[in-house]
């Protein structure tokens, strides 16, 4: 239901959402994105343009990559965010946390 | 009439007419008792001068007549001498004694019958002047001749018989002497005695009255004054008229004339009294009589005077007094009226002054006042009135200035407390289950009542209050609750919660122990049941129209205290279910107490008649006019504000029906997505709205799964999706622990990443993505129910 890839373009992660993000499929991709939280060095790009559907539970997820990379100095951008997806993003105010491609 | 006035108006004028009008009755007063005192003085001058008149003439006529008998008495020893001489000599002595005295105009010497047998009866020779001879001398014509015969029987005659048996001198009334000319005659007849004191003989002396006339005549002082005198029996023995002279007395001709008073004086008269009285004359008029007698014949001696000509200098004196008076009144009214209009000169420029004052000129200029009396005074407190209105007028200005902004303030205060109402009406045009209308009307600009209402999750939330007091100290704690019951009610449905934390908010700083009665409701839409609470205040009127029948009824409400009174205070919950088509109709007292001009109130039975089954806004239009006309023109003393809601339950019957049961596995999500696809493909959502949806049915199934069920222990979880014609509800329940996500759904949105906290995003979104979020624990389960408006059909086709 839902698949992660994680590149290296540029010098900046992008990591690629595709299909359901749901709290059924948060647990997975908390393992996958891993490495996102651990990465000190390298501007994260979040590529949605697969990406379905998100819940709360994806939101939290999206949200501790952008703590624990803020806090290293390095920006957290999300790419190719439907409109629908937009919008849940707008009601929940994440919107004002990311910088959007 | 007009000119009249006006001079009467003016103080000088007043003021002259006064003097002049006290001037005139005192000067009129002392010429009167003047006029009385000068006439009296008069007439007591005039008794004395006509009493020593008439002294004069008595001693006049005695003289006469005590000379006449004094000559009669001297010839009777003469006559005894003779009586046995031959008769010749008797002849003699009546001769002599015409002869000496002038006044004697005839002497007899009349014997007893048969005294001289020779002689036969009469024998009586007498001499007499004649006054009629031709020649005129009255010595020298005397006749000689006897009295007594068959035809003239003088034993018999008054002048006999009288002195015969009075043996004493005796005089006759006056009679007019027919044979010698028209004179009137008196005689004196004494009697003769012979030594055994028989009378013998009677000697008389007959005496014209001529001169009686001219001595009367000699009498008169005034032009028209004449004198008359009267005989023993009342008969006129001279005065001016001839023709009454012996033919009239005083008493035939009083009668003739009618004057009963001229009878009195003639009594009087012939009584031989003395006086002075006024009178009626009927030749003079008005006069007065002075009489007195005549001791000596018993006669009356009378002068009568014209009272004009007695008080000719009275009345010439009263005439000169009178014009002086007129001349001295005359120059007194000139004098006081250019006197007293000099001195009340300043009264006329102070009331130019004071006009000038009046006209809005406060720095007019006073006249110069250089007397230190009531005008100098009258002055200095023009003047002192004038500085003080300055200073007033200057303060009016400025405390108007004052009031002015204040106004100003207050008009913008009273646009924001009414921006603070609902103002759009019908507020939901869309629905049809239920139609509001509100009204408030203030009595001041601004005022303390209130009310508001709204929807949430298919809940109206409802409120009604009145602030104690009114004006701005009301309208600030209105504007206070107001706002608390927006923001208490956005995370809370239970009016009486809704009212405790407000109670204690405002208990809490309460120093101008303000507080409020207040009415806050919640009614559920689909369901229609009304939960409520009453802070003190009046309880709505419950109009219900069920199977034809329309009922009017208040609901029941506990009695509670208003808020702000006490804190801590528990405000209990009260619940019913309101039935289609009932409106709630809620106000003020401002309704019920409104006042007419005679104080009486509108009342509560009078709202009940009033009221009318109808629209929301002609309920309200309806009892509004009705307050007018019943107010009138009385002042409105409270606010007035009602509010109305028709509630009309929408039966909508159910045409979609899906369930589901989960256990609490995150692993089962994708069940109820594929459950939530099917449902909205079947009812016609597009997409993003599936999405939506789908989002938040998850985060409210996930909440349960998080939160209800402790770790570790199985649970279920049912999901039932209905629809009617209008909305999808969906209710998700759970047997689980109490857990009301809706107490949590805020979230602040605008903190920043390092700030947000990681949960709270799930009610948070439901809440944004549904129409409705509702919590209940019922049979020991939490069920939410979530509404969403259908797609309408014309969105389906395009």
């Amino acid at each position: 239901m839902m698949k992660t890839t994680l590149k290296e373009e540029n010098n900046d992660y992008v990591m690629y959402f595709e299909g359901r993000l749901d709290t059924a499929t948060a647990s997975q991709v908390q393992l996958d994105v891993k490495p996102l939280i651990d990465n000190t060095d390298h501007d994260i790009i979040l590529d949605c343009s697969k990406l379905e559907y998100i819940s709360s539970s994806g939101l939290r997820i999206f949200l501790s990559i952008l703590k624990s990379t803020k806090a290293n100095g390095h920006h957290v951008y999300i790419r190719e965010l439907s409109n629908d997806l937009r919008q849940v993003f707008t009601m929940t105010g994440f919107i004002n946390l990311f910088e959007f491609k | 009439m007009k000119h009249r006035f006006r001079v009467i108006r003016s103080f000088s004028a007043r003021l002259s007419l006064w003097v002049i009008v006290t001037a005139t009755i005192i000067l009129l007063v002392t010429a009167m008792v003047m006029n009385i005192v000068v006439r009296e003085g008069i007439l007591r001058e005039e008794k004395l001068r006509a009493s020593y008149a008439l002294e004069n003439a008595e001693q006049h006529i005695d003289g006469v007549f005590i000379a006449v008998e004094t000559a009669v008495k001297n010839n009777v020893n003469e006559i005894k001498k003779n009586i046995h001489a031959p008769h010749e000599e008797m002849y003699r002595i009546t001769r002599e004694m015409v002869e000496t005295n002038p006044m004697i105009v005839g002497s007899a010497i009349a014997f007893e019958p048969n005294f001289y047998p020779d002689q036969g009866r009469w024998f009586s020779p007498y001499s007499y002047r004649d006054t009629s001879s031709a020649d005129g001398d009255p010595t020298t014509v005397i006749h000689e001749k006897q009295l007594g015969n068959s035809a003239y029987d003088y034993p018999n005659k008054e002048w006999y018989q009288t002195p015969r048996n009075l043996k004493q001198g005796y005089w006759s009334e006056p009679y007019c002497d027919t044979g010698g000319g028209e004179i009137t005659m008196v005689t004196y007849s004494y009697p003769l005695l012979d030594d055994a004191g028989n009378v013998y003989a009677v000697v008389t002396a007959d005496v014209s009255l001529e001169w009686l006339s001219q001595l009367m005549d000699s009498l008169k002082y005034y032009d028209h004054s004449y004198s008359f005198v009267l005989s023993r029996n009342g008969t006129f023995i001279t005065h001016p008229k001839q023709d009454v002279v012996l033919n009239e007395t005083i008493f035939s001709f009083a009668e003739k004339v009618g004057d009963t008073k001229m009878a009195q004086i003639g009594k009087e008269m012939v009584a031989g009294k003395m006086d002075m009285e006024p009178m009626k004359s009927p030749k003079l008029g008005k006069a007065f009589i002075f009489y007195k007698p005549v001791k000596h014949t018993q006669w009356s001696m009378a002068i009568v005077c014209s009272a004009e000509d007695f008080f000719k200098t009275a009345t010439q004196a009263g005439i000169l007094v009178g014009t002086l008076i007129l001349l001295m009144l005359l120059i007194l009214t000139f004098i006081l009226y250019k006197g007293v209009k000099r001195l009340s000169q300043p009264l006329t420029l102070f009331t130019q002054a004071v006009d000038e004052v009046a006209n809005g000129n406060l720095q007019a200029t006073l006249p110069e006042i250089h007397t230190e009396d009531e005008m100098q005074r009258l002055r200095n407190s023009f003047c002192t009135m004038q500085q003080s209105l300055i200073q007033q007028m200057e303060e009016l200005k400025r405390v108007n200035e004052q009031k002015g902004r204040i106004e100003g303030e207050l008009k913008v205060a009273s646009n924001i407390q009414r921006a603070m109402l609902p103002k759009t009406f019908p507020p939901y045009p869309d629905r049809d289950d239920i139609d509001i209308y509100g009204q408030l009307t203030s009595a001041k600009e601004v005022g303390g009542d209130l009310f508001d209402f709204y929807i949430r999750d298919e809940k109206l939330f409802f409120c009604i209050g009145d602030v104690s007091g009114k004006g701005v100290p009301a309208s600030l704690v209105m504007a206070v609750i107001r706002s608390l019951f927006r923001t208490l009610s956005a995370h809370e449905h239970h009016p009486e919660r809704i009212i405790t934390q407000m109670n204690d908010r405002m208990a809490e700083n309460n120093e101008q122990n303000m507080f409020v009665t207040l009415f806050v409701g919640v009614l559920d839409l689909p369901t229609g049941k009304l939960r409520y609470c009453n802070a003190g205040h009046n309880p709505p009127l419950l109009l219900t129209e069920k199977d034809g029948t329309k009922q009017k009824e208040f609901l029941p409400c506990d009695n509670n205290l208003p808020v702000g009174v006490m804190g801590g205070w528990k405000f209990a919950l009260q619940e019913t279910m309101v039935d289609t088509n009932t409106t709630i109709f809620l106000y003020t007292d401002g309704l019920t107490e409104a006042e007419n001009a005679d104080h009486q109130l509108f009342g509560e039975e009078r709202m009940m008649d009033v009221i009318l089954f109808a629209t929301s806004q002609k309920i309200i239009d309806h009892m509004t006019d009705a307050v007018q006309t019943f107010a009138g023109d009385a002042e409105q003393s409270d606010d007035l504000t009602m509010l109305a809601i028709r509630y009309s339950q929408v039966q909508n019957t159910v045409r979609f029906h899906q369930k589901i049961t989960l256990n609490n596995d995150v692993e089962q999500v994708p069940l109820l997505s594929e459950f939530v696809d099917t449902v909205c493909e079947s009812l016609g959502f597009d997409p993003a709205t599936t999405m939506q949806l789908n989002l938040a049915l998850e985060e409210a199934v996930v909440n349960v799964m998080n939160y209800a069920y402790p770790p570790d222990t199985k649970g279920d979880i049912h999901i039932v999706a209905e629809a009617d014609d209008k909305r999808l509800k969906v209710t998700v329940s759970d047997n689980g622990m109490p857990f009301d996500p809706t107490t949590h759904r805020s979230v602040d949105t605008t903190l920043s990443a390092e700030e947000r906290p990681i949960g709270g995003l799930g009610i948070h979104l439901i809440t944004q993505l549904m129409d409705s979020v509702n919590y209940e624990r019922k049979n020991n389960m939490n069920v939410l129910t979530l509404r969403k408006k259908l797609p309408r059909m014309e969105e389906l086709k395009s």
